[in-house]
């Protein structure tokens, strides 16, 4: 399970979008076909899973920018940056190949540190990184 | 002071509880310099024991605040905030390795 | 003299409200949640203090109520969220 594989753009997707592997099932199951709309029921069935869940990963999906609501209320897969779509791209071919290591991945994300954050809130001149 | 009694001994009570949090929450703060190193953390222990102090005090006098020297006690307890803030920038500046 | 050190607690207590509720928002560290609330509490208890001894000396009652359980009891509000917020997220 070797992590060094994964490309930094997967990493960075991980990071700060995705959450759990209902989110990258249902937006690979969008990815792998592009044309089609997809209503949160449609993804429900496909995936067996609720219907309510399913709308929440849909416009969690649209809000991070990797799909497109459509006017008869469904939505399609449609990533608004290249650097994104490639990255899903990434996500795809390595959710195939090494599954577990994109799932450890996801679920072991380090937790924000409170303490340092407190400190840190008291910064007037904000440069992440250093100290 | 001309208060119902159980006014002043809610309120005696009151100070109790919140200088028994102050001491509580000088014990974490301390703990996280201990843990961190950040001199914030050490100035905002002793902030907050300060506070506790005042309100310590606050239960015994029965005369009016103002009059007393009490406010320098909260005074001492804000500066040191106060330093601790400028002093966490100061430092972000000076050396960007905390 | 008393009055100035009330109003420069309070904006002390203010600015540390915002920088750790600010803080809040960007992080989502409940830590900064309860301490900025704890600082919101402790500017209203400056706030009622300087109300009490500087604007409104000869009364004891304020909304109802005394003004000694208003402010001890922005006093206990401000410092029990502090200590809850301690004792449950700061890891």
């Amino acid at each position: 399970m070797s992590q060094d594989e994964i490309p930094d753009n997967l990493r960075t997707l991980i990071n700060e979008q995705l959450d759990s592997v209902v989110q990258v099932e249902v937006l690979l199951l969008l990815h792998a076909q592009p044309a089609r709309e997809f209503s949160a029921a449609a993804v429900a069935r496909e995936l067996r899973i609720e219907a309510a869940g399913a709308e929440a990963q849909l416009q969690h999906l649209r809000a991070g920018g990797m799909l497109e609501s459509t006017p008869a209320g469904g939505y399609r897969y449609a990533a608004r940056a290249p650097a994104l779509a490639a990255a899903v791209g990434e996500l795809a071919r390595a959710y195939a190949d090494r599954r577990v290591t994109v799932i450890s991945l996801i679920y072991s994300k380090p937790r924000t540190d409170q303490v340092r954050t407190f400190a840190d809130a008291f910064r007037l001149r904000k440069d992440k990184g250093n100290g | 002071m001309n208060l119902p009694h159980w006014v002043e001994n809610l309120n005696v009570f009151a100070l109790g509880v919140v200088a028994m949090g102050c001491f509580v929450a000088g014990l974490f703060f301390l703990r996280f310099w201990r843990r961190t190193g950040d001199r914030l953390f050490l100035i905002f222990g002793v902030a907050f024991w300060v506070l506790g102090a005042n309100w310590l005090a606050l239960a015994f006098i029965d005369a009016d605040e103002v009059r007393t020297w009490l406010y320098a006690v909260r005074l001492v307890a804000f500066v040191l905030i106060l330093w601790g803030i400028v002093d966490k920038n100061r430092a972000a500046r000076a050396a960007p390795r905390d | 003299m008393a009055e100035t050190v009330y109003v420069l607690c309070s904006l002390t207590s203010l600015a540390c409200a915002v920088m750790l509720l600010r803080g809040y928002a960007r992080s989502k560290a409940r830590l900064l949640l309860w301490s900025g609330l704890c600082f919101v509490c402790l500017m209203a208890n400056n706030v009622l203090l300087f109300l009490d001894k500087v604007v409104y000396p000869e009364q004891d009652l304020f909304l109802g109520g005394y003004f000694v359980l208003w402010r001890s009891g922005t006093a206990v509000l401000g410092i029990g969220l502090l200590v809850y917020g301690l004792v449950w997220d700061s890891e």
